[in-house]
């Protein structure tokens, strides 16, 4: 929570797995599916701590959290200042609606491979055509990283 | 960060105690979202691990329908009559209700610390008079329908712990308990009718949300099936009749068997050349539970019944008669046709006593075992003028012919019996009847209820396996309400199952002091959307309350068919935890019994979700497993529990 930015919007880079984790742990509630949901959360959390986050993505955390784990969602809910903000408990906000063009990731990574050997990964637009796809596998790509 | 969860959570427990936020309003505009888990036994225990796990389920998905805009019921409460509270209060010299009322406040501040989102306002108690007033209405209003009944039945009675066993209590013809050789006992009994709502118990399912194999046990223990009543003649002056869903097969009948408890027998001792051998065979019948007579009975016994002939009418041919215990009193006529050809059960029979196997259908190897199929590859043979035709075309074609020379005729089946509703107990919900030598059985005028327990000395049961009221002289002796001379009340109780059939619907509308449930509260709340429990309560207490809820359909309680739109179960969790208690060291303390108690012919102790009833009625429960042999249903609910 002290590595949260300051900022009540959201992160760009979180944008997806917010949306991705809204929509599988929705699902998986109404499937009584406890398990994938909280490892969801968990993945959300790692990504967190990978891209860094502000207040706003601890918000959905929050209260995505909150049906399962009422009393430490509602500890950090106050403490970042939404019991504030919105004069409720995380528990009496509105359930998170996903946005499924957002659900998408904005790159995907790739592998690349010569005659059947993995020489590299590179990341790429999701919505890349082939063109920019062989581009970026070239050695001299800035994106690529050397494989180990 | 340092999370110091007791401070925090005790914190957020106590602002959620004052704010509310999990009260559910009746008649709110919001959508409405009625989440139910089976309410707990509260044992001397505390909770368990098969609480939680439900529990916690219905809590998240009740957290996220009341952050999706739901006006939420998520209530609880207790199901709190039961033998090991009263075991507990016998030994300790403690009224029930004491220790009752002690077990709610622990198993409610443990809830209160685990957080979840109960409406804490709806809380209802099975043994609080103002709840079970309405248990006993309920009750009066099927007796006054033609639903309750009683009768005499022979039930399994342990003759050291003076009390009633089911089936699976009695384990290799002793007491689970103790290992005193069980008895039967012809006791008298209250039943309710629920084979009157067979029909509808089953073709209900059709439209409700649950899960596949609640529906297919349910269907299963209800046992449905269309067949066929034939009646074969003798060379007694009595005609017999079996039921038999294989009319087809009739020209593979090579002999007969009768159930031991069959009153034909003792009409025919004269008749019977070895009656002795007869009478004995009886005898060791009737130290046997139908549990072991039928699931355990690998090892086919039987005794021929010299004298006696039985005609069969489709090929006039005559066939002997045996006595067998693998043949149930309560299920058909307790007579049934032996097809070795094409039945396992009469293969294993036929081949023990040397009879004939006669092949009928052709398609299998009868020389090793019953050919069953019914598929398009099963022909008749041998079986004159069916000779030809499928097994599917061939039951309609002998059914028709049956009827038509006046020996057969169409009946529906069903392996479910109709309910034994009391139990020789204090700690139970009296039942509110007076039996009055001039007009019978009446029921105390409703204005009277709740009738509620009188204090008494002693909570064991008398030597004669009576109820401990019986000997409250001054209680048992009333007026009769119908015509004022002396009458006496009904000392038994009602089972602890009682409480859980419409427990639902309190809920609904806790504090009402004159209905059961308001038609308002009930409009708006009913049915429970989803309802969360465990598998072992699919053929006890979800059907006990489907039941009952369509009685109150019909009387026109409820506006629902059914009581509950969605079900999900969950498994029991396996293995011993660290209250297990063995089968035959069972201590009758309430700490003990909540969890396990489990029987010794199961290799993995279940650790018993101690949801409804679970308490002291594991041993009510049927065995597992989703099927039941067709002739022999394990009649555990029929038996007389505790």
């Amino acid at each position: 929570m002290e590595l949260a930015k300051d900022d009540f919007a959201v992160t760009h880079k979180n944008e997806a797995i917010i949306h991705k984790t809204i929509k599988k742990v929705g699902e998986d509630i109404d499937t009584l599916k406890m398990n994938t949901a909280i490892a969801q959360l968990m993945t959300m959390v790692n990504e967190f701590y990978a891209n860094g986050c502000t207040k706003g993505d601890l918000e959905y955390l929050c209260m995505l959290l909150s049906p399962f784990a009422p009393h430490i969602a509602e500890e950090m809910w106050e403490q970042l200042g939404f019991a504030a903000k919105h004069g409720k408990m995380a528990m009496q906000m509105p359930w998170p609606q996903f946005d499924e063009a957002k659900t998408v990731d904005a790159e995907r990574e790739m592998a690349v491979q010569v005659n059947g050997k993995l020489r590299s990964t590179i990341i790429v637009p999701a919505d890349a055509d082939e063109e920019t796809v062989c581009s970026s596998s070239r050695p001299s790509s800035s994106r690529t990283r050397s494989s180990t | 960060m340092r999370y110091d969860f007791a401070a925090i959570e005790k914190k957020w427990q106590d602002r959620w105690e004052v704010s509310k936020p999990y009260a559910a309003i009746t008649g709110d505009p919001r959508p409405k979202f009625y989440g139910l888990i089976e309410f707990p036994y509260p044992s001397g225990a505390g909770l368990h691990v098969g609480h939680p796990r439900p529990f916690t389920a219905i809590d998240i998905v009740t957290r996220k329908k009341r952050m999706e805009g739901y006006n939420v019921l998520f209530p609880i409460g207790f199901d709190a009559f039961g033998l090991p509270t009263e075991n507990y209060a016998i030994k300790n010299h403690i009224h029930p209700a004491i220790v009752t009322k002690q077990n709610i406040e622990n198993f409610t501040r443990q809830l209160k610390m685990l957080g979840y989102g109960f409406d804490w306002d709806r809380v209802v108690d099975t043994t609080d008079p103002t709840y079970y007033k309405w248990t006993q209405w309920i009750f009066l209003q099927m007796f006054k329908n033609g639903l309750a009944y009683k009768t005499t039945m022979p039930i399994n009675w342990c003759p050291s712990c003076k009390v009633g066993l089911a089936n699976e209590e009695v384990v290799e013809g002793v007491c689970e308990r103790c290992g005193t050789p069980v008895v039967r006992k012809e006791k008298s009994q209250w039943m309710l009718r629920i084979t009157k709502y067979a029909d509808r118990l089953i073709d209900d399912l059709d439209d409700l949300d649950y899960i596949e194999r609640v529906k297919v046990q349910q269907k299963n223990w209800i046992g449905r099936s269309t067949g066929c009543e034939v009646t074969f003649k003798t060379n007694t002056p009595d005609e017999i009749t079996v039921f038999t869903t294989r009319a087809d097969t009739l020209f593979g009948v090579t002999y007969m068997v009768i159930s031991p408890e069959h009153p034909l027998l003792k009409k025919w001792q004269d008749r019977i050349a070895n009656w002795d051998e007869v009478a004995a065979y009886q005898e060791a019948a009737a130290r046997k539970s139908d549990f072991e007579r039928g699931e355990l009975n690998k090892d086919k016994t039987g005794v021929k019944l010299e004298g006696i002939e039985v005609i069969n009418p489709a090929t006039q041919e005559v066939v002997p008669m045996f006595v067998s215990d693998y043949v149930l009193m309560g299920y058909g006529t307790g007579i049934v046709m032996g097809v070795p050809g094409h039945d396992q059960r009469d293969w294993e029979f036929a081949t023990k006593f040397g009879l004939p196997i006669i092949e009928v259908v052709s398609g299998g190897d009868i020389t090793k075992e019953a050919f069953v199929s019914k598929d398009e590859n099963a022909v008749m043979v041998n079986s004159g003028f069916l000779n030809g035709m499928t097994v599917k075309e061939a039951i309609p074609a002998m059914k028709a012919y049956a009827v038509e020379q006046g020996w057969g005729r169409e009946k529906v089946n069903f392996k479910l019996r109709d309910w034994v509703f009391t139990r020789q107990r204090y700690w139970g919900e009296p039942i509110p009847l007076v039996n009055c030598e001039k007009c019978g059985w009446v029921p105390i005028p409703e204005s009277e209820l709740p009738l509620v327990l009188p204090q008494v000395e002693s909570y064991e049961p008398t030597d004669d396996g009576e109820s401990p009221l019986s000997k409250m002289t001054d209680w048992v002796n009333t007026t009769c309400p119908c015509c004022g001379g002396p009458a006496k009340r009904e000392t038994d109780t009602m089972p602890n199952w009682a409480g859980s059939c419409w427990y639902f619907l309190r809920y609904m509308d806790p504090h009402n002091d004159s209905a059961p449930v308001s038609h308002e509260a009930e409009d708006y709340w009913g049915p429970v959307d989803w309802y969360n429990g465990g598998m072992e309560h699919t053929t006890l207490h979800l059907l006990y309350s489907r039941f009952w809820h369509k009685f109150l359909y019909d009387i026109g309680v409820v506006h629902t068919k059914e009581p509950y739109a969605k079900r999900t179960s969950h498994g029991m969790i396996l293995g011993r935890n660290p209250h297990y208690v063995g089968p035959r060291s069972r201590c009758p303390s309430p700490s003990a019994t909540s969890s396990t108690p489990t029987t010794s012919s199961r290799p993995t102790a279940p650790t018993r979700c101690a949801c409804i009833s679970c308490s002291s009625a594991t041993s009510r429960r049927p065995p597992p497993g989703p099927t039941r042999p067709s002739r022999a249903p394990s009649a555990s609910w029929t038996a007389a529990g505790t």
